[in-house]
């Protein structure tokens, strides 16, 4: 017996020190981290000419173009005013393949939540997604011939079963990129691995900032406008209604989501000088409601709220203001709610009249509104395809959301392709390079990028929930090319 | 000859059975690694460390009977530090710059997960059942809570926890850095699924192991016998979250990232160890491996199912291309989980056994002079007195 212990002991400790053995990216020789975005002596590749501008349509005013505090705006924010972004593919694992022509239909992958709880909130991303593909195809033909195709896999909003499913859709499916997947988590646990395949990781479904980090992670781009731009607006709008001194109380869910809106909205109000009088913070697992935060709040009597919830979260959080609105007649303070709230579902599901008057932003259009669908024939069109794939799914918010992200995408691989370079290559350098007004875009917005300019979004539109629709607070706000880059 | 065929524990057959049934396992592997897709080695490393956490809870929950639904913390401690260590998030005394690789963080993970297993099984010497279930729950979620707490950020990364961790394959392995990536977690997965299954094996094969088997048969009998119970509970808590903690490190150096909402970390973590442990058989050597397959393929397969039925071979014929069901999965496992609870009380291993019983059964090596010896001043003669239908690998032989 005494013969065994000691032969598991030797067992185990071999076990370790084999495995110590290992390296880590820093010690390995053979696995460099993608190069930077320049490189010396090489030329835009064919494909990467900047895509025709678009104007802004006449008629429509940018309000407010102060950048965001704790960020400067780079001389120079996109293809047309300098050098064109062009990716540097010598350090991918195999570089052939990033440049390799993609020949028949062209796959596309994505990983949504499709089931779990937060599929209820999520799952019309992929219904969107998929409305745009077939209507595309169905117009077009697919992008010069090559027919598009969708495959959507559900992750239940795990990073693991993320990666599980980008491992099938690249190595199963073998599909040429990736897009729209959703989650910060999410996006995270596959970037490295897409980054050095060079594959392109196209509108990350967050509005985290790690999006825009063109030198480290250049296949990787993000969709949502940053929790950064929306925080900003908000600060904007609260210094110009309540002055310098104004208070405001955050209340946020207690993960990644909510500390990014916190950092982003604590350098705003600083900038602004808004006293942040309460913080209070809810589980991302907890759907309770939020009782003993918002007496917190309401005893801090702030001047406005912003508020960060989770999914169903949205709905208990109005509910627990409105019946506090009702037991104080002196509380009424403007309250933000995250744009991932901006869903006609979650504020009409509100009885007592807490989510009447909540503000929220949003950069697309309003398609919940009959009256915005009835005079934009792009509106009526998405939802006339949107209500075609998926009749009992709900059509605004994130279901537009996933019609946008593949709207970019196709633009992306329909350049490419024009420019005769329908690579993963040519696609990325096309997406890092767009100048594009999106059909469900608002007016006076522009989705644009570039070497200097990592964020496709930068400015939203203010909106007021006046109890049975969004109602917009004065313009659009543009902070294009504010953000720069991240880590820049 | 008639059945069963009775081999004796030792005997050239029953090498011959294991011959098989260990080649038949690691043929299995080897041929995942050299010709699956990168996506199927990825899928079976992730049932691989979901199988050494399940080797673990087997030894606490399956072999000394106290009931803990809070593996996942130690899961989660594994997995935070080496995240800590390899990111520089604790610093090293006497050294400017940080020396630890990956691999080199396992063996930190397993000392702080057997400590903190040996404090939390502390409440284990007075609570059992579902007391103890529930002192370890709120366990699970103390953790979670530190991982967020605001003042400890520059060491766990609060809410947004910490990303960024990478493992690749060392050169002697001969791996092709990143391209092997998935192989070289598959072939780390199985190396220490065998070791914490070694470790399980020779702990049960020791006066440990029999004192674990007894203690969870009959508390009062086995401490009547000489079984020193909170020595036991203790200690074995302490070694099953080492193991825990282990498969977390690799499950975290694999998702390059931690943040405290994932939901291995969490009540759903825990769930999925206890699941994959029933499943595949409590107490049975072989029933974590088995439990964790199941649970990941079928996990997968069923996702599937409902992303395109149109496609299933099953009810492709029922539905159009345009049909999703969405959390198939969750109704599919909460299904065959009644069928198991009903139809195969004893886990999939269990069952198989039982069935093996019938045709071929394993003789135990009668007790020789030397294995009645006094040691340590105990007859051992004793304890194996007091655990009854056990045999000598003290692996629970269902009884239909």
């Amino acid at each position: 017996m005494l013969r065994s212990k000691k032969l598991f002991a030797l067992t185990a400790a071999g076990a370790l020190v084999l495995a110590a053995c290992g390296s880590d990216d820093n010690s390995s020789s053979d696995t460099a981290a993608p190069a930077g975005t320049e490189s010396a002596g090489t030329e835009a590749p064919a494909g990467t000419e900047a895509p025709a501008g678009t104007e802004a349509p006449a008629g429509t005013e940018s309000a407010g173009t102060e950048a965001p505090a704790g960020t400067e705006a780079p001389a120079d924010t996109g293809a047309s005013g300098g050098e064109a972004f062009a990716v540097d593919t010598s350090a991918c694992d195999d570089p052939d393949a990033a440049t390799a022509p993609i020949e028949g239909n062209i796959k596309i992958g994505s990983s949504i939540p499709l089931s779990g709880g937060p599929a209820v909130l999520f799952a019309p991303f992929g219904a969107g997604a998929q409305a745009y593909i077939d209507s595309y195809n169905a117009e077009n033909g697919g992008v010069n011939g090559q027919q598009l195709e969708l495959v959507v896999k559900d992750d239940q909003y795990t990073a693991d079963l993320t990666k599980a499913n980008v491992d099938e859709l690249v190595f199963d499916d073998q599909v040429s990129l990736l897009s729209g997947i959703i989650g910060s988590a999410n996006n995270l646990a596959v970037e490295a691995d897409l980054n050095a395949q060079c594959i392109p990781q196209l509108y990350a479904a967050t509005g985290a900032p790690n999006w825009g980090d063109v030198e480290n992670n250049p296949w990787t781009s993000g969709l949502l406008v940053p929790y950064a731009i929306e925080s900003e607006v908000w600060a904007q709008y609260v210094a110009e209604t309540y002055g310098e001194g104004a208070t405001v109380a955050m209340f946020t869910v207690n993960n990644e989501f909510g500390a990014a809106y916190v950092e982003a909205f604590t350098k705003s109000a600083e900038a602004h000088g808004i006293e942040i009088v309460a913080e209070e913070s809810i589980e991302a697992a907890d759907s309770g409601a939020p009782s003993g935060q918002m007496t917190n709040i309401v005893a801090a009597a702030p001047d406005a709220i912003l508020a960060v919830p989770l999914g169903a979260q949205c709905i208990a959080f109005m509910t627990e203001l409105g019946n506090a609105k009702a037991a104080n007649p002196d509380f009424n303070p403007d309250t933000y709610l995250t744009a991932t709230c901006a869903n006609k579902i979650f504020f009409g599901a509100v009885s007592n009249g807490g989510s009447t008057g909540v503000y929220t932003s949003s950069n697309l259009k309003d398609v919940n509104n009959p009256d915005v669908v009835a005079a934009d024939e792009e509106a009526s069109k998405y939802m006339a395809a949107f209500e075609a794939a998926a009749p009992d799914a709900d059509p605004g918010g994130i279901g537009a959301a996933g019609w946008l992200a593949m709207e970019l995408t196709v633009q992306a691989i329909q350049e490419a392709s024009d420019a005769g370079n329908l690579s993963r290559e040519g696609i990325i350098n096309a997406v890092r390079n767009i100048d594009y007004k999106a059909s469900l875009l608002r007016d006076g917005l522009n989705f644009k990028m570039g070497p200097d300019d990592g964020y496709i979004a930068e400015g939203t539109q203010l909106t007021q929930w006046d109890g049975t629709g969004f109602v917009d607070v004065g313009s659009v706000v543009d902070l294009e090319g504010s953000l720069g880059v991240f880590g820049g | 000859m008639a059945l069963p065929f009775k081999v004796t524990r030792g005997s050239w057959q029953h090498w011959a059975g294991r011959v098989v049934l260990f080649g038949g396992v690691g043929l299995f592997i080897f041929r995942a690694a050299s010709q699956w897709s990168r996506s199927g080695q990825g899928l079976l490393t992730d049932a691989l460390i979901i199988a050494i956490a399940v080797t673990g809870l087997n030894l606490i929950t399956g072999y000394t009977g106290q009931l803990s639904l809070g593996h996942a913390a130690f899961f989660a401690i594994g997995a935070y530090v080496s995240a800590m260590l390899v990111t520089g998030k604790v610093t090293t005394p006497f050294f400017e710059e940080n020396l630890w690789t990956p691999g080199w963080t396992l063996p930190v993970v397993a000392v702080t997960c057997f400590l903190v297993g040996c404090v939390v099984g502390i409440p284990a010497l007075r609570l059992k059942g579902i007391y103890l279930a529930l002192v370890t729950i709120v366990f699970v979620e103390a953790v979670r809570s530190i991982l967020k707490y605001d003042e400890l950020v520059n060491v766990t990364g609060g809410s947004p926890g910490i990303k960024g961790l990478s493992y690749l394959p060392p050169s002697w392995t001969g791996l092709d850095g990143r391209a092997d990536l998935n192989k070289w977690f598959l072939y780390l997965a199985t190396f220490f699924l065998v070791v914490a299954s070694l470790i399980s094996s020779g702990l049960l094969r020791s006066r440990i192991g029999r004192g674990m088997v007894a203690t969870r048969d009959n508390e009062t009998a086995a401490a009547v016998m000489g079984v020193h119970l909170a020595t036991i509970k203790t200690v074995v808590f302490g070694i099953s979250a080492a193991i825990a903690g282990v498969a977390g490190s690799l499950y975290a150096l694999k998702l390059t990232l931690v943040e405290p909402d994932v939901p291995k970390f969490g009540l759903l973590g825990s769930v999925t160890l206890i699941v994959a442990l029933v499943v595949g058989g409590a107490a049975q050597q072989w029933g974590p491996f088995v439990g964790a397959m199941f649970y990941v393929f079928v996990d997968d397969y069923a996702r599937e199912v409902g992303e395109a039925p149109d496609k299933n071979f099953f009810i492709g014929w029922m539905v159009d291309s345009t049909t999703k069901i969405n959390g198939l999965g969750g109704v599919l496992f909460g299904v065959l989980l009644i069928l198991f609870a009903r139809f195969v009380p004893f886990g999939a291993v269990g069952t198989m056994r039982m069935g093996r019983a019938k045709v071929v059964q394993v003789i135990p090596v009668p007790p020789t002079s030397k294995s009645t010896a006094v040691a340590d001043g105990e007859p051992t003669t004793v304890l194996s007195a007091g655990i009854g239908n056990l045999d000598t690998s003290n692996e629970s032989e269902p009884t239909s």
